[in-house]
């Protein structure tokens, strides 16, 4: 190396700096459009994203400043196949080109998320969107129906804490496809299914996955689908992150679908609790009323008509105990004169009682079939008959008869 | 107390102490709602004690049995 090359020797800024300018002015550097997957994804507290782009052969340093970042309509996470669109230049301070990003995409759904944002428009322009429309959830669902992947994690999770929480809810599953192509069609004709079959309240959703996964809660047709439902629909599409039109067109949107679980029962523990106080309030208001009424009943009676109770009766006692006196003489009276008669009727009987001629010595013949013998026809010899006397009876027979004419 | 709902139970049980607590009910008639109160009380916190999760998976022939063309 001579002096004078020495002399011509560049600064490494400089050498940079020269780079940069060259890159600059490539016609293909100064705007492309690159596809990679992202790696050592950062988001800088200052809102600028740093990040790696890199494919099977290679790597690209990508840089994306708080204000292209904020414009970038999904959540950019490690691992993310994405398009982005920049300019390429050198860091100095590193030695390094880079990417700078203005824009960012996710690969291959590009044109479903450009879909996604005009059809969330066009259904917010019709109102299908607006919270009049959202019905409202019913307190003490008694039918929950379900329209997910029968083997997926989120009927799983759901059971659980509908069980736990809420026992007496019973679930209907309708099985349906949760991602793909056909999933749209069975997602609507499970809406349609519990429309006939009126559960109290729908849940819809599945448990997380990619963009790619969840895209089926964005179809138009199980968006007006939901909007027509007469029964009230819980979305749970995915994470708390992953919104879906199904979710903004939902009466209710849940994050994930445990937590639709929680928001579609109330929690049988704050029931109970609920129910304990209602019995106690009840129980209170019986026991004030009591209360109010025996206060009252004390009040009334230790005024004055009932402290002199006794001389304000006294009259009233009086003319009672005259009237019992005098009740009593008039039965009495009704006795004796009854008595009277009675002893009347006595002697008369008595007169004519045959035993007191008996008495008197006068005999009375009975025949052997109880008839009265009072003449001399009535005996023969050898009959036998009774003689009735006053204090017994004798048995007699017949010897002679003389009659005497 | 025939086969209340949980619901129906429950909404009954807010009317009577609604109207208890209105205090205009004389007191005969009060303890009759206290007595029922009660009584719904503990049909709703037995209903909610012996309650077992039910699970439904509709079958292929049970989605098609109902006429779902009419949305």
């Amino acid at each position: 190396m001579n002096h004078l090359e020495q002399n011509q020797a560049l600064s490494v800024t400089a050498l940079n700096e020269y780079i940069d300018a060259l890159m600059q002015a490539d016609p293909i550097l100064e705007y492309v459009h690159v596809r990679g997957e992202i790696s050592n994804f950062k988001r800088h507290a200052s809102g600028h994203l740093y990040f790696s782009l890199k494919d099977d052969g290679g790597v690209l340093r990508c840089v994306m400043f708080r204000s292209s970042a904020n414009r970038v309509t999904f959540d950019p996470r490690e691992g993310d196949r994405v398009i982005v669109r920049g300019s390429v230049g050198v860091y100095s301070a590193t030695g390094q080109y880079q990417l700078y990003v203005q824009g960012m995409e996710p690969d291959g759904i590009g044109d479903l998320y450009r879909a996604f944002e005009l059809l969330k428009k066009k259904l917010d322009a019709e109102g299908l969107f607006a919270q009049e429309r959202k019905k409202l959830l019913p307190r003490f669902p008694k039918t929950i129906g379900v329209v997910t992947s029968p083997t997926g994690a989120a009927i799983q999770d759901m059971l659980n804490i509908l069980s736990r929480r809420y026992p007496l809810a019973e679930v209907i599953l309708y099985p349906s496809l949760v991602q793909g192509a056909d999933a749209p069609r069975t997602l609507c004709d499970g809406i349609r299914y519990f429309n006939a079959r009126k559960p109290d309240v729908i849940i819809i959703g599945r448990g997380g996955g990619s963009i790619e996964d969840l895209w089926c809660f964005n179809d138009e047709n199980l968006a007006r689908e939901i909007a027509a439902s007469n029964v009230p629909v819980i979305s749970a599409v995915g994470h708390e992150i992953d919104y879906t039109i199904c979710d903004f067109v939902a009466d209710l949107r849940a994050p994930t679908p445990s937590a639709a679980a929680e928001l579609a029962v109330p929690n049988m523990q704050d029931l109970l609790a609920a129910l304990k106080k209602m019995g106690d309030r009840a129980k209170g208001i019986v026991q004030d009323q009591i209360r109010i009424a025996r206060l009252k009943l004390d009040r009334l009676s230790s005024a004055t008509p009932f402290k002199y109770s006794e001389r304000i009766l006294y009259p009233f006692t009086l003319a009672l105990s005259q009237a019992e006196e005098r009740l009593s003489m008039a039965a009495k009276r009704v006795y004796e004169d009854r008595a009277q008669e009675l002893s009347v009727i006595a002697e008369k009987l008595t007169a004519l009682n045959p035993m007191a001629v008996l008495s008197r010595g006068y005999l009375v013949a009975i025949s052997e079939n109880g008839r009265t013998l009072s003449s001399c026809k009535d005996f023969y010899p050898d009959s036998h008959f009774t003689i009735q006397l006053s204090d017994g009876r004798v048995t007699a027979k017949t010897i002679t008869v003389e009659e005497e004419m | 107390m025939n086969q209340l709902t949980f619901e129906e139970a429950i909404s009954k049980l807010e009317v009577i102490i609604g109207r208890m607590e209105g205090g205009k009910t004389p007191l005969q008639e009060s303890l009759e709602d206290y007595e029922e109160a009660t009584r719904l009380v503990r049909y709703c916190a037995e209903m909610l004690a012996n309650a077992e999760k039910k699970l439904t998976v509709l079958t292929e022939e049970e989605r098609a049995g109902v006429d779902t063309t009419i949305a």
